[in-house]
């Protein structure tokens, strides 16, 4: 038998925002270290795309509208105890102070901060996390950094990490385990459309590497606070950014 | 049919320039008023004003303020 503290065998986890990105790499790497993975996202033809890139059996998808009140009790109705979650749902707008629509804005807080809080509420009223799981919230380095056109996307997730703080002191006494992990450039069909002229090739050379990360090394650091190997990790935020904010 | 100088009014003002006005010919990377900031702010402007989004790849290819007002035009139409 090999030695592995990062196993995840056993474990039962809900990854959202599955579909694509960081959240079908996070999928994909719980399933390699033996995950049972509840799949969901809007889309469901590429969720279906994301498990057959899975490893092992018993993953199950599900279709799910997470800003739909009524999408998200029916979701959590047929979740079974759960050992993890990963929540990773998120979309990227652009919004300037001076062109704000607060309709647009509103948006990004639903789909970064609404949606989770929401479905937050109904697995812990539901007792679907099990005693000693681990909660990993998916924000950016947005949150503390500010980046042209990315504030509102950047106050949202700063929302969604200080509500990681809070869980974590509430659900203490259950031993659940909350995070958050603050991704800078992430090569994803997310973050690298329309960002706008020669932008992108010049903020690369920010990074202390050059270059954007990969979805995979953001589910590598997830998996690991996922794990038992970070039972001792509550409350914290985590940047994995290739050094930018240096 | 887009009104041009109404057009050039608005980019004037997206920029801040006050001492001049702006003409179609000109090349809008080449004024020291442009930046990402402007860029951004001009996508924006072009939405709230024309209800017209204008993609990153097709506004690589645009030159001058005539061509950001003939992009316009054809999405309108």
């Amino acid at each position: 038998m090999s030695y592995n503290p990062m196993d995840l065998t056993g474990k039962v986890i809900l990854v959202t925002g599955a579909s694509s990105g960081i959240g079908r790499a996070i999928a994909i790497e719980c399933s390699k270290l033996g995950a049972t993975c509840i799949l969901t996202a809007r889309n469901m033809e590429r969720l279906h795309e994301t498990l057959a890139a899975m490893e092992g059996n018993g993953h199950i998808v599900i279709a799910t509208d997470l800003t739909d009140t009524n999408a998200v009790t029916e979701l959590v109705e047929q979740l079974p105890k759960l050992d993890g979650a990963s929540l990773n749902a998120g979309v990227v707008r652009t919004i300037l102070c001076r062109y704000a629509k607060i309709e647009d804005v509103r948006e990004l807080f639903n789909i970064h901060y609404f949606s989770v809080v929401g479905l937050m509420t109904l697995l812990l009223k539901k007792r679907k996390l099990a005693q000693g799981s681990s909660v990993v919230m998916m924000s950016s380095i947005d949150s503390h950094l500010h980046h042209l056109g990315n504030g509102f996307y950047g106050a949202a997730k700063a929302a969604l990490s200080y509500y990681t703080l809070q869980l974590s002191k509430e659900l203490k006494e259950k031993r659940i385990r909350f995070n958050s992990v603050r991704p800078g450039m992430i090569e994803t069909p997310m973050t690298t459309v329309d960002s706008g002229e020669d932008y992108l090739e010049k903020d690369k050379r920010q990074y202390l590497y050059g270059r954007y990360g990969k979805p995979e090394e953001v589910a590598h650091l997830v998996a690991y606070l996922l794990s038992d190997a970070a039972v001792w990790i509550t409350g914290s935020e985590f940047t994995i950014d290739g050094g930018v904010s240096v | 049919m887009i009104n041009t100088n109404q057009f050039l009014a608005q980019m004037q003002e997206v920029l801040e320039i006050e001492d001049r006005t702006l003409s179609p010919d000109e090349k809008f990377r080449e004024l020291s008023e442009w930046s990402s900031l402007a860029y951004l702010s001009t996508i924006a402007m072009i939405d709230d004003e024309y209800n017209v989004i204008i993609s990153a790849a097709d506004f690589r290819e645009l030159q001058t303020f005539g061509d950001i007002a003939r992009a316009i035009e054809k999405r309108k139409a």
